[in-house]
């Protein structure tokens, strides 16, 4: 199977429409400038078409093939249809009845008729067992209950999501005609096709319906628009009262007063209040609908709440009672005509009490609650355009032994064991050309796929020559296979291979803020992208959907990582990286050479490309701080050198001119061109961490701390932390949060450092948490302990009962700066004073952190042991004696350099990495015995 | 004023009474004509702008001497203020900045260095007894000291040092933090204040809503902290106790803010083992640290004197705070113990009001061995909430303000404004004594003895509070009380009050509206608020 095609008008029928990858290729044609090349390619294209034919088909569920054979094919797993979330929790009996009847290519379908051979009354029986057997698979969908009321604005935003996502690409431009979208309202209900669309691979792992990255909420948008399409619904306009959404889970300030959707059914509430959330804790509601207001004039209206809470009449915020706080009224005041008003009220509860409601005041009207025919809002009623099935038992059970007997198995549940007569289908390598399902007839014994004349021949040719597909596919044509069957090429043109049709390419919507024509709008060719991007940023890409440009509103299509694994390989391997891809030297003069260069006093990336999160000058082109980890050096250096050679019509700038011969900035390593574009690149192998460029202006909200010239430190309460958190900024952007309750080092990140919003708005209080990504937890406990073995366990964690009195002899002793204002945090433990200064140190691929630690006692001691890391997986990495080197879990690394570091098991599992805590008598005035050491932490 | 005499001299009697009273009139009438004495004329407000970016909600105020000023804010920075008293600023640059190079050579701008930044919430800052001695005596020779200083966090009280002397801290040593806390916003803590003999102590307030990290003991309490830094919890029942001080009498002095079982906001001494009402920490008194006795089950809803009989160690104020009249969140409390706001208030004590944005004056005095007094109005018109006051080294008035969480009147979210007396004399109540039978006041300036003696022109009536679980308490057990005799002294500044009847346990609210000075001019403020724990037994 495979995802649906579009366009190609030479071919008629809607079932060769369907198969438009093959029916593409087999025509030869697509778009002739970027269609294949006949004269050298015919016949190997010829043979793709055939293996997209077989993959889609399934041929290897039945017969047997070797593993190469299996993978240079392609794996199209067929649906997910049996148990609790089985297809009955899906569709309706019709839509059930319908796809096992339907063959061959209608309604998209590649699959074969299993019956074929039956009498027709036989046949039918068979169905029907069939029907009640797959409705007991998660099913009947109760029609009334799935009955489902939404507003205009969701399905408003569903329209929007529709046109600009990319569904557009494979379904076509209408939903009412849109192929694989025939009968909604009699198939599916809101909650089906909204789970359905939020992660369509649970329901198809094979990625025929690839994933969108929809939220929930955007997923109930899309469905409700889908199927509010088809006039079978009931629309109700100003009913009374307002509609009620509820959220789960933690808002600030006003709630969730702009938000869409909703985790829970939206239900309609007489006039403003908590209604049936009463006693909760951790949500959020959103009540819209139209205001009627008796008389022109100036109206007050009083919104009391606990929590906070906001009110909006047309867009406008009125009145805002936000942030954290107990039963509190604000006023707010509005000039309004007489008449219907939208309004929109948000409002949250984090704990404790909660309560909602609105009074007004106004000509003629003194100060009361708002009566409840003063509200209305709309109301879309989906309601599922089908009966209550009444399950038969017993057919059910002989659809079951149908089911089983019948073979539909081999491909639903390829783990099932295959039984009877199903074990004895004769493998690929022994099938004769014409035969079995390959016949004009097909016999009776196989399955009927009503495969066409032209698709015969694909597959007689194709097991004429199995023997070749145990060879693996060239990788170009291996690149041209699977896009072609994942159907990449709606979106993505490459050379050889194909891309999106003229008038496809007028689909993609643009975004106009973000200025960036059509390489705002259209996602990037992939012409050399194995050369271009890393395999990492490919694998992201491919697997995860990453998004690395925020303003295209086409999202990328996950598959899946079965079908899209051997993609990255065959990218990277058709488009032979340049031998130029060494790394660039990474010091710091570079960097500072790099940093300078790409600020607005040098050639001023900043000017359109995003960093750091951080928006550039002018158009948000893509950020920076992914370059790195994205971007091969070769082509890096090749693109900044001479953009249009690597990317045609970029709007990339070619700084230095003349083909990047042009000599500029000589103030910067000499003005050589190449150590320049090098030094970028190693500035901007920091990542998240780089320090900004000049000129940049962090994208700030009032509360967002950003350290640039110096150190900034935070005291505030921290979630998974304590109350008493020290978080610290530092300017190279590795950040970390000190926890002066339990005198340790609890995390550190880049990035972004904090917002102080939850601290510093109002009353406060709120519990803080970092800005950015990748985040280091520290081990629990604390760092140092005294243990009299080595074998001793790792003691409990520090801790304080709720009078303050501590769990053993250690305490916070307080913070030094030094002259560039860093801190050192101190403690004592047993009579020992500890020092642990975090150090920033710049690194490729991210700011490490050193934990630099100096330990001294008035007496000599050998107890005292540092705990650097936790993990199931810790395996040296390198060095020796006092320098070691050790990967955690395979991801990251530590360092230990001043001290005799081990590993040792621990009794429930998992390892420990452990440092002996080197002293030293020095005999100071201040101290008799003395250690450092150095813990750095790569992450 | 130069007005003709309008009644020639005249022997008989009768005459004289007749004279007497239209004087009275004719004296009405024209004070009405002249422009009304007004707070203006007698204190004025001068700036201390901030930065801009700078969020100068101020929790704490230590004057450094040489013109410099330490603050700690909210935000959790410490700023040294340098040209704080510039008596015209021009501009406030922040050290380091481009603005602080561009205005170099501008002798009116005000500098602000971070001394250091990342502390909770620190709203207080002390200096140790023995180095406070060398504050003082650098303040006296004009110089800017930098020693170690104190700060109140959430969680504990650090010690700030500056070693190289570059106006940053170097250290913040953890002192004591024997308190936990659970994350909830309103667990504040007020202080450090220093005893002579170098203990401090401080005022944990009470959590309101949620209490993430698990809700913690002596909230609401007032801890001792010793030379060794360790915490001894000396005194409980205290709500929010936004102020504390050291009065010149060397008791700690607290304010609180009304709300639930503390019925009106009030000033109080703590003391060990005292009981101040609230019954939120009062599980932590079974701990074996605490120095508190449990006070068993709280009555709600009985009147303060009852409330001081039943309940064991019941400490009842030196002033309530009348809700609204004498402002409605106190904080900080100062005394004036050189008389630089005006010598007529030498020693007395003044209030910076959160809400009202004003400055209330107290005058206190020890009857039967407990500290009782009047509170008075004394200057409106901050431009935002005052929560803490210093007197700094020109003897100005430093008020501390913040309204973030908690509307003030005023027109500005934080700052810091210096309050200047003119040189001019109001006509003021000086003071207001407890007698065995009244009052005796004393004003600023002569009083019009014909006015000042005759009862009618006083108006006088009393009010309790009741102790009880809902948001504050009403004026309760309000009665008049009678002004049957006034009697002035020869320079007519003093008049005695005999007044029925007296009611220990009572605000005694007394106006004045008919007295008037030798000029005719009334008084400032023609009110006082005098909290009657003690009546003064006749022998004395």
């Amino acid at each position: 199977m495979h995802p649906l095609s579009l366009g190609n008008k030479s071919i008629s029928n809607r079932h060769k429409l369907l198969t438009g990858g093959i029916a593409l290729l087999l025509a030869g044609c697509g778009e002739p400038t970027t269609g294949p090349t006949p004269s050298s390619t015919a016949a190997s294209w010829r043979s793709v078409a055939g293996e997209i034919l077989a993959a889609d088909s399934s041929c290897t569920a039945c017969h047997a093939a070797g593993p190469n054979t299996v993978r240079r094919l392609g794996v199209s797993r067929a649906p997910q249809i049996l148990g609790e979330t089985g297809i009955g929790s899906r569709l309706s009996p019709n839509a059930i009845r319908q796809r096992i009847g339907a063959h061959g290519g209608e309604l998209g379908l590649r699959m074969p008729d299993l019956l074929h051979g039956l009498e027709a009354a036989e046949k039918n029986a068979a169905v029907e067992d069939l029907v009640n057997f797959l409705i007991s698979q998660g099913g009947p969908i109760d029609p009334l209950n799935a009955a489902m009321e939404v507003s205009s604005v969701q399905i408003s935003q569903g329209s929007t999501i529709w046109q600009s996502v990319g569904c557009t690409a494979c379904h076509g431009v209408d939903p009412a005609t849109a192929i694989g979208l025939e009968d909604l309202t009699t198939s599916w209900t809101h909650g089906s096709l909204a789970s359905y669309l939020a992660d369509p691979l649970v329901a198809h792992p094979g990625g025929r319906m690839p994933s969108l990255n929809l939220t929930d909420d955007e997923a109930s948008s899309l469905a409700a628009y889908l199927l509010a399409g088809d006039g079978v619904l009931e629309t109700i306009a100003s009913r009374p009262g307002l509609q009620l959404h509820y959220f789960d889970g933690d808002f600030d300030g006003v709630g969730p007063i702009d938000k869409v959707g909703g985790s829970v059914d939206p239900i309609r509430i007489p006039v403003p209040g908590v209604g049936p959330h009463a006693g909760k804790d951790s949500f959020g509601l959103r009540l819209s609908g139209e205001i009627e207001i008796p008389a022109t004039g100036v109206w007050n209206f009083y919104l009391t709440s606990d929590d906070g809470s906001g009110l909006k009449i047309d867009g406008t915020m009125i009145v805002d009672n936000g942030g954290i706080h107990g039963t509190i009224m604000q006023r707010g005041s509005a000039t309004l005509d007489a008449g219907r008003h939208k309004i929109d009220i948000g409002f949250f509860e984090a704990s404790g009490g909660e309560e909602l409601s609105l009074s007004w005041s106004g000509p003629g009207i003194a100060r009361q609650p708002i009566p409840a025919d003063a509200f209305f809002s709309d109301a879309t009623v989906l309601a599922p355009d089908w009966d209550l099935f009444e399950l038969d038992e017993e057919s059910a059970q002989r659809g079951m032994l149908r089911f089983a007997k019948t073979g539909c198995g081999t491909c639903h549940v390829p783990e099932m064991p295959k039984l009877g007569e199903l074990a004895n289908i004769p493998p690929l390598s022994s099938l004769i050309a014409g035969r079995g399902c390959l016949a004009e007839e097909v016999p009776a014994a196989a399955p009927e796929y009503r495969f066409t004349a032209a698709e015969r021949d694909l597959l007689d040719e194709l097991i004429e020559n199995v023997a070749a597909l145990d060879e693996p596919l060239p990788s170009d044509l291996a690149v041209a296979h699977t896009m072609t069957r994942l159907n990449c090429i709606a979106c993505h043109s490459r050379p050889d291979v194909g891309g999106p049709t003229a008038e496809a390419r007028t689909r993609f919507a643009s975004n106009d803020d973000a200025e960036l024509g059509d390489e705002g709008r259209i996602p990037p060719a992939l012409d050399g992208v194995g050369n271009k991007l890393r395999l990492n940023a490919l694998r992201n890409t491919l697997t995860n959907g990453e998004k690395v440009r925020p303003y295209m509103k086409a999202r990328m299509p996950v598959f899946g990582s079965e079908q899209t694994d051997d993609l990255v390989i065959h990218l990277v391997a058709a488009d032979a990286i340049g031998s130029d891809g060494r790394e660039p030297i990474f010091d710091d003069t570079r960097v500072a050479a790099g940093h300078a260069l790409t600020g607005v006093d040098g050639v001023s990336c900043v000017q359109c490309h995003t960093v750091a999160g951080h928006p550039s000058l002018g158009v948000p082109a893509v950020d920076l701080a992914s370059m790195h980890a994205r971007i091969r050096p070769g082509w890096f250096r090749k693109h900044l050198l001479d953009p249009q050679k690597s990317n045609p019509g970029t709007r990339m700038t070619a700084f230095w001119g003349n083909g990047g011969s042009e000599r500029i900035f000589p103030e910067y390593l000499g003005g050589d061109p190449t150590k320049q574009v090098d030094a970028i690149r190693a500035y901007l192998s920091l990542g998240e961490s780089m320090p900004l460029p000049r000129g940049v202006v962090p994208d700030a909200g009032e509360y967002a701390l950003i350290p640039i010239d110096e150190p900034i430190l935070f005291g505030t309460f921290m979630r998974d932390v304590s109350p008493r958190t020290i978080a610290v900024g530092l300017p190279e952007n590795v950040h970390y949060a000190w926890d002066a309750e339990h005198a340790r080092l609890a995390k550190a990140w880049r990035g972004g450092f904090m917002d102080a919003e939850g601290t510093w708005r109002g009353r406060a209080g709120q519990l803080e948490h970092p800005e950015g990504r990748s985040t280091l937890q520290m081990p629990a406990g604390p760092a140092i302990a005294v243990l009299s073995t080595r074998d001793e366990t790792w003691p409990e964690p520090f801790a304080r009962d709720a009078a303050g009195i501590r769990n053993g002899a250690w305490r916070f002793a307080g913070t030094t700066r030094n002259r560039n204002r860093r801190p050192a945090f101190n403690s004592e433990l047993d009579g020992v004073r500890i020092t642990e200064t975090p150090i920033p140190r710049l690194a490729q691929g991210g700011t490490r952190l050193v934990r630099r630690f100096t330990v001294g006692s008035d007496k000599g001691r050998g107890d005292l042991y540092m705990r650097a890391a936790v993990a199931a997986s810790i395996v040296p990495a390198g060095g020796e004696g006092r320098e070691r080197v050790w990967a955690i879990n395979d991801e990251r690394m530590v360092r230990i350099t001043g001290a005799e570091s081990f590993l040792r098991e621990m009794p429930g599992g998992g390892m420990e990495l452990l440092v002996k805590v080197p002293l030293s008598m020095v005999g100071r005035e201040d101290v008799a015995f003395e250690g450092a050491f150095d813990v750095e932490l790569s992450w | 004023m130069n007005q003709p005499n309008p009644c020639p001299s005249q022997s008989s009697p009768s005459a004289c009474r007749l004279r007497s009273l239209v004087c009275a009139a004719l004296l009405t009438s024209i004070a009405s004509v002249a422009a009304a004495a007004d707070e203006s004329d007698y204190w004025r407000f001068i700036d201390v702008p901030e930065p801009d970016g700078v969020a100068h909600e101020v929790g704490g105020i230590l004057p450094l001497g040489g013109g410099r000023v330490m603050t700690s804010t909210r935000r959790g920075d410490v700023w040294i203020i340098e040209n704080a008293y510039d008596p015209a600023p021009s501009v406030a640059v922040v050290a380091g900045s481009p603005e602080d190079k561009a205005t170099e050579n501008d002798p009116h701008r005000v500098r602000f260095i971070k001394y250091t930044d990342g502390l909770q919430e620190p709203l207080g800052l002390a200096v140790h007894p023995i180095d406070d001695a060398k504050r003082r005596a650098a303040i006296a020779a004009g110089k800017s000291w930098n020693g170690p200083v104190y700060v109140a966090q959430r969680g504990e009280v650090s010690r700030m040092v500056d070693e190289d002397g570059d106006w940053r801290a170097d250290r913040i040593e953890t002192i004591c933090d024997d308190w936990a806390i659970s994350g909830n916003y309103h667990e504040y803590t007020f202080g450090p204040v220093f005893e002579a003999d170098g203990d401090l102590w401080l005022t944990l307030n009470r959590p309101f809503g949620s209490e993430p990290f698990g809700k913690k003991d002596w909230r609401g309490w007032a801890m001792r902290i010793d030379g060794d830094g360790v915490m001894h919890p000396e005194a409980a029942g205290l709500r929010s106790p936004c102020g504390v001080a050291m009065g010149p009498d060397s008791n700690i002095y607290y304010t609180d803010n009304q709300g639930e079982w503390c019925g009106a906001s009030k000033m109080s001494i703590i003391e060990r083992g005292d009981f101040h009402g609230h019954p939120w920490g009062i599980a932590s008194t079974k701990r074996p640290e605490s120095l508190v006795e449990f006070p068993g089950e709280i009555p709600d809803g009985i009147p303060m004197p009852e409330a001081a009989k039943r309940i064991p160690n019941f400490k009842m104020p030196v002033v309530w705070f009348p809700y609204d009249k004498c402002g409605k969140s106190p904080g900080e409390v100062l005394w004036d113990t050189e008389g630089t706001l005006g010598p007529f208030f030498k020693g007395q004590a003044f209030m910076g009001d959160q809400h009202h944005a004003a400055v209330y004056r107290i005058f206190t005095e020890e009857v039967n061995g407990h500290v009782q007094g009047a509170v008075f109005p004394f200057r409106n018109g901050f431009e935002c909430g005052i929560i803490r006051v210093k007197i700094g080294e020109d003897g100005s008035l430093i008020a501390g303000m913040t309204n973030r969480g908690w509307g003030s009147k005023g027109n500005r979210p934080y700052g810091m404004q210096r309050l200047e007396w003119t040189g001019e004399t109001p006509f003021e109540i000086r003071t207001m004594e407890a007698t065995p039978e009244g009052f005796r006041l004393t004003f600023t300036r002569p009083a019009d003895p014909a006015t000042a003696s005759e009862p009618s022109n006083y108006s006088m009536k009393s009010y309790t509070y009741l102790l009880h679980s809902p948001y504050g308490s009403p004026e309760t057990d309000t009665a008049p009380v009678t002004v049957k005799l006034a009697q002035v002294s020869g320079d007519n500044l003093t008049v005695n009050l005999i007044c029925e009847p007296l009611r220990a346990g009572y605000v005694h609210e007394l106006r004045l509206d008919g007295v008037r000075d030798e000029a005719g001019e009334p008084l400032l403020h023609p009110d006082a608020y005098y909290t009657l724990i003690e009546i003064p037994k006749a022998d004395q």
